[in-house]
């Protein structure tokens, strides 16, 4: 039972990461593989503040968005003028860098040692550390983040971000500043991604640099596009199903090592026949 | 003065490895509009091949290092005939082939860790490895060894394309750090893969004497996305 709800909450966390991430992948067309980079940044702003500084972990959470969305605004004015295989590198890019911060910044990350004794949520008086509790916080986050994803695609402001996906050329001739647009669903998914960050780092009370790992960008974009591009409800399927299916070859009993790497063939392998057969993914409205 | 010389001269060598994988990923590039970012994972294929068979099998050096050039040209037709023709057959898009290469680019490293594990492995004791002096400059064989075989693929690439018909049909038409080589460069450019691969190393090296090694990776994408703003066409502009 213990273990259902662990890997409900893991679940949960990575619905979130799915859900932000396809408002940039799937509504508007920009393959960003820097979203793990924003989900780490969170995380570390609200371990920071909460274990350093003994702050509450809601105020925490609060700033740990801020700090993303700041983030992301830097890093989004300078992607926001690609589009295509660049837009994809060039997150690559940052997000490496983001990673190097968190390796080499030592005074503020402790760096490959990682932060440990990250305290679990209170409010109230009331404690979250037991795991049915957590998994109540978790779904409220991913609710209220799936209410704002699907007010956002049926707003104008969805729409003008499905044309940019079409076409954003035509777009720019009719007077839209697209740039403008790309740069604020990229703020606003990146600061999604950090309330995903902040629950990680306080159910798993430690974190260190592999948070913001490209592969955790890869497994996020996967659950995306699996679940199928500019689908809601499909990043939530996604998520479920790629967290779910690795945890089935622990039953197998491979060595803790031969089975991480296979949990990375498998995301590969399933990226590459989504590709293949049906590139728009299960519940998909739209093709890469 | 010695110091700057040395490291150089270990950029250069650095860079005409990024500068192999650079010229591999912008020929593909430059004839199929394809972003291959697995390129690099085909150079592993090719380091482990001659981690196969010269020091597990114990075959001699040169052996191991055609047998370990054919691997990777082997894995990577096997790739095109299983995953990107079918996709470029069925006019996938440009985004399609790029997310099936990153599922690549995913696999093919874990397969590796499984297989040989994941620490470093040396292909021949270090102590073996003999050194070369130039005045205040040293060489290792190794490295000799690697900038003249990357000057003899230029060579062969450059001559090839321009004298063979088959160089004009294409014409027509480590990881990831050739591909961002490639792009400095120039994308599609064959000297410019040189130049990226050189400038590239120089600036890595450079950066880990002035700021440290541990940032060599953010250096390495600093510069990639300096030129993505300022001079996207790279040093070479492709004609």
């Amino acid at each position: 039972m213990e273990y259902i709800l662990h890997l409900a909450i893991i679940v949960s966390i990575f619905a979130i990461l799915g859900v932000s991430l396809n408002l940039v992948v799937g509504f508007t067309g920009l393959l960003s593989l820097a979203h793990a980079a924003f989900y780490g940044v969170g995380a570390y702003a609200s371990a920071i503040l909460t274990r350093s500084y003994g702050w509450d972990f809601f105020p925490s959470v609060l700033v740990g968005i801020a700090v993303a969305m700041f983030a992301a605004l830097l890093i989004g004015l300078v992607l926001s003028k690609f589009d295509g295989d660049y837009y994809a590198l060039a997150s690559l890019g940052f997000s490496a860098i983001v990673y190097s911060l968190f390796l080499n910044w030592r005074g503020l990350t402790r760096g490959s040692l990682g932060l440990p004794g990250i305290p679990r949520p209170e409010i109230f008086g009331m404690s979250f550390s037991e795991r049915e509790f957590f998994l109540i916080l978790a779904l409220l986050c991913l609710i209220l983040v799936y209410a704002v994803s699907r007010w956002i695609e049926r707003s104008s402001f969805g729409r003008v971000l499905k044309a940019i996906r079409e076409d954003e050329r035509a777009l720019r001739v009719f007077g839209y500043r697209t740039l403008l647009f790309k740069l604020a669903v990229f703020v606003m998914a990146s600061g999604m991604a950090a309330i995903a960050g902040a629950l990680f780092a306080s159910y798993t009370r430690f974190i260190d640099p592999n948070v913001g790992l490209l592969m955790d960008s890869v497994l996020i974009l996967a659950m995306v596009i699996l679940g199928g591009m500019a689908s809601l409800k499909g990043s939530i399927f996604g998520a479920l199903f790629l967290i779910v299916l690795p945890e089935l070859m622990r039953f197998v009993g491979f060595p803790d090592l031969v089975a991480a790497e296979l949990r990375q063939i498998t995301y590969g392998l399933i990226l590459i026949l989504l590709m293949l057969y049906r590139p728009q993914g299960l519940l998909g409205k739209y093709k890469l | 003065m010695d110091t700057l010389l040395q490291l150089l001269v270990n950029g250069l060598v650095a860079g005409s490895i990024y500068a192999l994988v650079a010229m591999g990923f912008s020929l593909i590039y430059g004839t199929t509009r394809f972003f291959n970012l697995a390129h690099g994972s085909i150079a592993a294929v090719g380091g482990y091949g001659v981690f196969l068979f010269s020091r597990l099998l114990g075959w001699p050096l040169w052996s191991g290092v055609i047998l370990g050039v054919l691997c990777a040209g082997l894995a990577g037709w096997a790739l095109d005939k299983l995953i990107y023709l079918p996709l470029r057959r069925r006019k996938a898009s440009g985004m399609i082939l790029l997310v099936a290469s990153l599922g690549v680019f995913t696999v093919i490293p874990s397969l590796f860790a499984i297989a040989f594990g994941t620490h470093f492995h040396n292909l021949i004791p270090s102590t073996l490895i003999s050194v070369l002096r130039f005045g205040s400059v040293v060489f290792t064989q190794v490295q000799l060894i690697v900038l003249g075989s990357s000057v003899l693929v230029f060579a062969i690439l450059v001559l090839g394309l321009r004298f063979t018909r088959l160089g004009r049909v294409i014409r027509a038409g480590l990881l990831l750090k050739g591909v961002i080589a490639a792009i400095v460069g120039g994308i599609g450019s064959i000297p410019g893969a040189i130049l990226g691969g050189f400038l590239l190393g120089s600036v890595e090296n450079l950066g880990i004497w002035q700021i440290g090694a541990e940032w060599k990776e953010a250096i390495a994408f600093a510069l990639l996305i300096l030129f993505l703003v300022f001079r996207p066409e790279g040093i070479v502009r492709r004609r």
